[in-house]
């Protein structure tokens, strides 16, 4: 039971990073039907932001929490710049083409992005600080669930209900809606499309740095690579739940992460993956739509 | 009021619109009626902003508006009632009101239209909560109507609002556009292919053909004209 | 009249060759050809290169000093790209241009593709880089000699450290599923199992690059294991340790030449210490190795690259062995390499039956204090 509960916690924690990626996939995708495979190389690109701003304060003179908070801020501002960049310059030109291209262009930005990182930087492995400090919460399990742990649990969990509110409550979440629904008729209800986009990828953007910046916290080590591994997981994450989904995303992730640690624990960690894209081709065979995807409306 | 001065507007290679010109006076109902394909729907969204054109202009009370882009034309007065309606489905009635009225700020302003366009369609306050997609074609046309009304527009664009209706209903439709021009003054830019209803209710009528205006004059002189009545009134 | 042409184009080309062949003939002295295969263009290029220079400042030495058996040495450079269809090629090209023996290949599958052709000459081949067991475990490759440990020597180093050093009976055998990782692994799995009262508790491969661990890390954990060996690289390497550390688990880890690099102290902080990984034998105190990276500075100005000092030290050997036999027969050659030691860049050594170099192999390092120390 003990050995359940630490696979439980162990997915649990893989599955929230999953999420926290996989919600900015969603919200893109939900807006404009495009998967935005730049969105692992902005989360790469916030957690070397992050190192980058993190050892600058270090040698400052900050301390503890102030550093986190302060890498974190100048992380989510960087990554924000990066994802309005990125769709001004390779989506937004290509609103009237055809599916494909924007699609092919997001391939090219992120192999763009990855080698820009890779020149700017390095191919090599970097140590990221632990930046997310150490603090007691339950004696009986914190040598199973450490800190870092509870507080990415903690900010998916957080971000999932405020991008939730801000959908459903909020000006921009109606015009963001209207937007995703049908952008014609947006445009002729005096919704700034172009805006709500970019607005969309900022929001999406900054996710990915808050993610970026906790995850290269927790695991200790950033290269150039990063992005694409967690993307790709985030992506399957994301259709699991139901693309377009916000909880869809979360509970896609936490669905594949519990999927993958317990084919580790109980069978093999050879099969890791495939058990997880196993999940994923059943799912699509029974639920097409994804766990909490709508069935698409037919506009009458 | 609006002042449409030899527009060209191109889809691709396509030339839909070929030297288009269009007045429309305060407070009166216009109609253009054509075939389908003529250019009608593709007049009111170059208008709108929605498509761009490659020559000419478009002035709104005297500005210049085909340089803006579709947000701030709405914002100077100038509402669409679009071809298929365009209800967002996954949004509720209310919500869908909600978007119409958008870019406003007087909340006063914006309880007294949903109460009027909620008496003038009482069917919508039964359905407030029902999601948009749910709704039956006659109960969207209202919906998409009451939407446009939300802005409070001074020039109302209409394009095809009885397309695919039960004729009880399209009645119905038609004498609320009269109703709307009369009680609130708002200017009423009709794209219709129901040429007979539409030259009921408007006071002055362009017919088009092939992205050309061809002839231009009085509703009533229209729905007697020899040519019309055989093009498009079936007679 | 175009035929003809083409005809007379062809006959003279050939009858020029024949000239340039007669013409060598003739020479009084004969070079003793030494022919050098590698990757020397494209992606791996990298990996053929420096043996090409290790082997020409060799020759430069020698040939200074009068060459071997009074004979100037000549080499025959040919580029395999590591690929076997085209090592093929270079083989038999080396073979009809009379190369007496052989430095490389690189690749070890470009090795096996050309050993057969050597072979059939009756040449001796020696490379630097093969790492690959069967190229002289098989018994099939009886030419064969190399001056780098083969891959299954570290697996055998790292359970004997694991049993006997450290005195771990339940050892976990993880690796990342690569061709090297996985290999390492099935190697020290077998070698566990061969050894009495010692038990394999687990053998999983692991996801390269996944976000974290933590499960592979408890099921470690539960399988009662007193000793990880994982056979990978050290990305993968370094989030383990941290995780296993995190979660209080405290036992002992030995891996391979791919997390013995700095990057895996450098990543894994203060959660390295204490770690095993073997790696190659340090021969930086060499004056032999010394002398040789200087000359390679020298002449190159830069400091030499993979395989250099086993492409030298190849070079050496053959050379040497062609020397003391005084001859360049292959049994006689072959006879001298078996019997004799001879200083080399890579230390002081002699060869096997098997052709694997006796005196060259991997030592187990620690870290302490966050730097490789090497276990005697």
């Amino acid at each position: 039971m003990d050995y359940f509960f630490e696979l439980f916690l162990g997915g649990l924690t893989r599955g929230s990073i999953y999420a926290l990626i996989a919600l900015g996939y969603t919200m893109v995708y939900g807006i404009i039907e495009l998967i935005n495979f730049a969105h692992g190389e902005i989360y790469m690109i916030g957690a070397f932001t992050a190192l980058i701003a993190a050892s600058l304060l270090t040698m400052a003179g900050f301390q503890g929490l102030a550093v986190l908070a302060l890498a974190m801020v100048i992380a989510v501002i960087y990554a924000g710049a990066y994802g309005y960049t990125v769709e001004k310059v390779a989506y937004q030109p290509l609103r009237q083409a055809s599916r494909l291209s924007p699609l092919i262009s997001a391939i090219g930005m992120s192999i763009f992005l990855q080698n820009y990182v890779l020149l700017a930087q390095t191919s090599d492995f970097l140590p990221f600080p632990s930046l997310i400090p150490q603090f007691k919460f339950m004696k009986s399990i914190e040598h199973i669930f450490s800190s870092s742990e509870l507080v990415i649990v903690t900010v998916t969990a957080t971000t999932m209900i405020l991008l939730t509110c801000l959908i459903k409550f909020t000006r921009m979440g109606k015009a963001m809606r209207a937007t995703a629904q049908d952008r014609k008729m947006a445009m002729l209800a005096g919704i700034n499309i172009n805006r709500v986009i970019s607005t969309t990828f900022v929001i999406g953007s900054c996710l990915a740095a808050v993610g970026g910046v906790l995850i290269a916290s927790h695991i200790g080590q950033i290269n150039f690579y990063i992005g694409f591994i967690a993307g790709i997981k985030a992506f399957t994450a994301a259709v699991l739940g139901g693309i377009g989904s916000i909880p869809g995303a979360v509970l896609g992730g936490l669905v594949l992460g519990w999927t993958e640690s317990f084919a580790t624990g109980y069978i093999s960690s050879d099969y890791e993956d495939v058990f997880a894209f196993l999940l994923l081709v059943i799912i699509l065979i029974f639920r097409p739509e994804g766990l909490l995807g709508k069935s698409s409306t037919h506009k009458v | 009021m609006l002042k449409i001065n030899n527009i060209h507007t191109y889809y691709g290679n396509i030339h839909a619109l070929k030297g288009v010109s269009i007045e429309v006076s305060e407070g009166e109902i216009i109609t253009l009626i054509g075939a389908n394909g003529a250019g009608k729907t593709t007049t009111l969204m170059s208008v709108s902003g929605v498509v761009p054109i490659r020559e000419g202009e478009i002035l709104f009370e005297g500005e210049p508006i085909h340089t803006r882009p579709p947000d701030q034309i709405v914002g100077l007065g100038i509402s669409q009632v679009p071809e298929g309606r365009l209800i967002f489905p996954g949004l509720t009635v209310m919500e869908n009101l909600d978007i119409g009225a958008f870019l406003r700020k007087d909340k006063a302003g914006i309880k007294e239209d949903l109460d009027y366009v909620l008496d003038l369609f009482p069917i919508l306050a039964e359905r407030r909560h029902q999601a948009g997609g749910t709704l039956s074609g006659g109960e969207q046309q209202m919906l998409a109507i009451s939407r446009s009304l939300m802005a409070r527009p001074r020039l109302l664009l209409m394009d095809e609002p009885s397309l695919g209706l039960a004729p009880i209903i399209v009645e119905r439709i038609f004498e609320i556009i009269r109703k709307i021009n009369q009680e609130n003054q708002t200017t009423i830019f009709l794209v219709e292919q129901n040429a007979n209803m539409a030259l009921q209710i408007a006071h002055r009528g362009y017919v088009m053909e092939n992205g050309r205006i061809t002839l231009v004059d009085s509703a009533r002189n229209l729905a007697t004209n020899e040519d019309v009545k055989k093009a498009y009134l079936g007679i | 009249m175009r035929r003809v042409m083409c005809i007379t184009v062809v006959a003279m080309m050939v009858m020029a060759l024949m000239i340039t062949g007669c013409s060598k003939k003739a020479e009084p002295v004969q070079p003793i050809k030494v022919g050098v295969a590698g990757p020397h263009s494209g992606d791996l290029a990298s990996y053929g290169i420096p043996t090409v220079r290790a082997a020409e400042l060799v020759v430069e030495e020698i040939n200074a000093k009068g060459g071997v058996l009074g004979r100037p040495v000549e080499l025959l450079i040919e580029d395999d790209v590591c690929k076997p269809e085209v090592a093929t090629n270079t083989a038999t090209k080396l073979v009809s241009d009379g190369a007496v023996v052989v430095v490389g290949h690189v690749c070890s599958g470009a090795t096996k593709a050309a050993l057969g052709i050597y072979n059939d000459a009756g040449i001796i081949v020696m490379s630097p880089s093969a790492t690959n067991p069967d190229l002289t475990q098989s018994g099939d490759y009886p030419n064969f000699y190399r001056t780098i440990a083969s891959d299954d020597l570290q697996a055998k180093l790292g359970v004997d450290f694991t049993v006997n050093t450290l005195g771990a009976k339940k050892v976990a055998v993880l690796h990342d599923k690569g061709d090297y990782g996985k290999g390492y692994a099935e190697f020290a799995k077998k070698y566990l199992e061969e050894m009495p009262g010692v038990e394999v508790t687990l053998f999983e491969g692991v996801t390269p690059g996944a976000v974290d661990y933590s499960a592979i890390v408890q099921k470690v954990g539960r399988s009662g294991a007193e000793a990880v060996v994982y056979g990978g690289y050290h990305p993968e390497a370094s989030k383990i340790v941290t995780q296993m550390k995190k979660k209080k688990m405290d036992i002992f880890f030995v891996s391979d030449d791919g997390v013995k690099d700095v990057t895996f102290i450098k990543v894994a902080g203060e959660y390295s210490e204490g770690v095993y990984a073997s790696g190659p034998m340090d021969v930086s105190d060499l004056p032999m190795y010394q002398k040789a990276v200087e000359a390679h500075k020298a002449k190159y100005g830069e400091e030499p690259g993979a395989f250099f000092k086993e492409g030298y030290a190849a070079t050496i050997a053959l050379l040497n062995a062609i020397e003391k036999a005084g001859s360049t027969e292959s049994a006689a050659i072959e006879k001298v390499l078996r019997s004799e030691f001879v200083d080399t860049t890579v230390g002081n050594i002699s060869f096997d039956a098997k052709g694997d170099a006796i005196g060259v192999g991997f030592s187990m390092y620690k870290v302490v204090n966050g730097e490789y120390v090497e276990q005697k």
